[in-house]
């Protein structure tokens, strides 16, 4: 396996005058859990298409597993598994044809790993694709994604359509994959549970990534102080540089911060709080705030 | 064999997806000079029956294996096979796209390619296979059963696998290319009709045209002479045979039957090779669009816009050229029953038939324009009346 598997070097697609993906480079060192997320239509399944060699770049360079996208023969593909929650199955297959035709189109695959799988996910040989609902489909493509033993997973709204306990189950599984040293690629708007489990975060807006780090250090763009004041909030802290916003829940404030959150914790302890905090900001906040950032921000739509 | 061209994944995919119109395929390869061959066998006992001794029941059956077997069986089934390649081919990467499966097929191991050439060699085996049974029977009726009387020559049965096996594997063909390309079934299918029958259509309404032109001229003995002893209407009539589907589809199977070796023309043995040749060349042309464009380009390749355009082409070229045919029967006759109007007044006639020609085609295509646009603001309506509701 190379050292590197996902590199991409200014990386583009251009649909007529729309440019759909411009200007993406981004390494994703092995084992980890890269989340991608942005707005709609964003750009994010046309990256993935793209990783995917399914979408020719116009313009770039992408090494997946060490082989350029462009790549024709598909050969690179034997240790790639995909999910996706769009309805792309054979759909007059039976689940049992579906994993024969795995069996005989990947080298790798494990027929026991696959039969504990479908057992794990209650999938009936016998049933037929047409007839599952959309959850139990991407049930089926985790099946097939994870028994071709992947060494790179790339993953495009997985957990869309599963109930509860099926996502608890599948989240599990990308990060036990992640620990035997799968890299995974996740694009989702399901920003609680890429939480959960990405290690690197990258944020796409109009085909561009605005930021990309470890989430570590993506939620030190922004931080929230709780804070609790016997006198209410003074306006000295209202009014600071760097405020964000303040949300106020009972006694308690959450004062949204920018950056480097130092200044403030020193302002807010000269007003004797009782109780003071620095915390994580959720990724929803982190995303709302870059999209912000970018200009993007929708108003409220209030009806009558 | 290369991974790259075959893969068995693939193989199995094709086997399993296809099974079903395969069956349709098989009814109609595999039946269709079975069923002929009954016909012409009962023809032939009835014949027998008739010459050597009258029996009761025979002669009602021949008559009604005539009507539908021989009419509307034999000639008609031989279309059946030819049409149902073509579908095949259209359905093969339709059914792809209906089931939003290229994402699946192109995120696995497999390369564009190899989906194509997996399709078409499925396709031109299956095509192969299932002609032997055909040109089995007719050169076991050809050889005779001992005592009888064979009705035709071994060769002719040979002549006819061929013939039939290579339009289907060229009608196969022309159905994946455009299969490609074409975002919807019935689309495709427009345009593969509209592929198969232009340019018979084309050679046909020019060869017309020329034949109706008022090409009248004076011979070096002073008498008015009319087109008909030109080469080019000629050649182009020969053309126009040569291309003509139903030359081949039609007379495929009619030709063992009814005609003698001489009596068939040349293109017919040239119609296996110069099929499979073309049959490659599509197939090549599908392999390189697939493999070349991304699966977004290759859906926007033909649009509706160029549908509606090759339509309205082909249904114009069609009634041009049956109001074409109709007036040149039209002009033979008049030529043959009035030979004293020809000598006399053969530009009068020619003339006539030619303004019927051209103001015919400019109506048809006006009809067609305006019809067109008719349903389009019907559509529109009902559908912004829906919306409303």
């Amino acid at each position: 396996m190379s050292a590197v598997p996902i590199e991409t070097r200014g990386l583009g697609k251009q649909y007529g005058r729309m440019q759909a993906v411009a200007d993406v480079t981004m390494t994703v060192p092995e084992g980890s859990i890269c989340g991608i997320v942005g707005t709609n239509g964003a750009g994010k399944s046309t990256f993935l298409n793209m990783l995917l060699g399914i979408t020719r770049p116009t313009t770039g360079s992408a090494q997946v597993l060490g082989v350029d996208v462009r790549d024709s023969s598909g050969k690179w593909r034997q240790r790639l598994g995909y999910v996706t929650d769009q309805d792309w199955f054979f759909r007059q297959f039976t689940v049992g044809e579906m994993v024969e035709y795995g069996r005989r189109t990947w080298k790798h695959w494990d027929s026991a790993r696959c039969q504990h799988l479908l057992d794990s996910f209650e999938l009936a040989k016998t049933q037929v694709v047409r007839s599952l609902s959309k959850g139990m489909r991407v049930q089926l493509a985790f099946v097939t994604a994870l028994s071709l033993r992947p060494e790179l997973f790339i993953l495009d709204e997985p957990t869309s359509g599963l109930d509860a306990v099926v996502k608890r189950q599948v989240l599990q599984l990308i990060v036990q994959e992640a620990a035997a040293g799968v890299t995974t690629l996740i694009a989702t708007h399901h920003l609680s549970e890429l939480e959960r489990i990405a290690d690197r975060v990258a944020f796409f807006h109009k085909g561009r990534v605005i930021l990309q780090s470890t989430t570590e250090d993506a939620k030190r763009e922004i931080r929230r102080i709780q804070t609790v004041f016997p006198q209410g909030m003074p306006d000295e802290i209202r009014q600071a540089p760097g405020v964000l916003r303040i949300e106020q829940s009972g006694s308690v404030y959450g004062v949204i911060v920018e950056h480097d959150p130092e200044h403030i914790l020193a302002l807010c302890r000269r007003h004797d709080p009782v109780y003071l905090e620095e915390m994580d900001v959720d990724f929803e906040e982190l995303f709302i705030h870059i999209m912000h950032k970018e200009g993007y921000a929708r108003e409220q739509i209030i009806l009558d | 064999m290369n991974r790259s061209f075959w893969t068995r994944g693939l193989l199995y995919k094709e086997w399993r997806q296809q099974r079903i119109v395969l069956l349709f395929i098989v009814l109609a390869v595999f039946f269709q000079p079975i069923l002929g061959s009954i016909a012409g066998e009962i023809l032939n006992m009835m014949r027998q029956f008739e010459s050597v001794q009258p029996y009761p029941a025979l002669p009602a059956l021949g008559e009604w294996a005539r009507a539908v077997l021989l009419f509307y069986g034999s000639n008609q089934l031989s279309f059946l096979p030819v049409g149902a390649t073509l579908f095949w081919g259209v359905f093969m990467m339709d059914s792809e796209r209906r089931g939003q499966n290229l994402e699946a097929l192109l995120a696995g191991p497999v390369s564009r390619r190899s989906v194509i050439s997996t399709k078409w060699g499925l396709g031109i085996a299956t095509i192969l296979l299932l002609n032997l049974p055909g040109a089995i029977v007719l050169s076991v009726e050809a050889l005779g059963a001992p005592g009888t009387h064979a009705i035709w020559a071994l060769g002719w049965a040979t002549r006819w696998y061929f013939v039939q096996t290579g339009l289907e594997c060229l009608t196969f063909s022309v159905g994946l290319i455009v299969g490609i390309g074409v975002g919807t079934y019935a689309l495709a299918i427009g345009y593969a009709i509209v592929a198969v029958w232009l340019p018979y259509l084309i050679v046909s309404t020019i060869a017309a045209t020329i034949q109706l032109a008022p090409h009248v001229y004076t011979s070096s003995q002073g008498m008015e002479m009319s087109f008909y002893n030109s080469a080019l209407p000629q050649a182009l009539q020969q053309l126009q045979t040569i291309l003509n589907p139903y030359t081949y589809m039609g007379h495929a199977y009619y030709s063992v039957v009814s005609l003698s070796p001489d009596e068939v023309p040349l293109s017919f043995s040239l119609v296996f090779p110069v099929c499979l040749v073309l049959a490659i060349a599509l197939f090549w042309g599908a392999f390189e669009l697939f493999g070349r464009l991304s699966v977004e380009s290759w859906r926007k390749m033909f649009t509706m816009r160029g549908f509606k355009l090759a339509l309205l082409l082909l249904v114009g070229a069609t009634l041009a050229w049956i109001v074409g045919f109709v007036a040149m029967g039209r002009a033979e006759n008049a030529i043959v029953m009035n030979n004293y109007l020809l000598h006399q007044h053969p530009s009068l006639i020619v003339t006539k038939v030619w303004t019927v020609f051209v103001i015919g085609f400019i109506v048809f295509l006006a009809v067609e324009w305006l019809l067109w646009m008719g349903i389009r603001r019907l559509v529109r309506r009902r559908a912004r009346s829906t919306a409303i509701a």
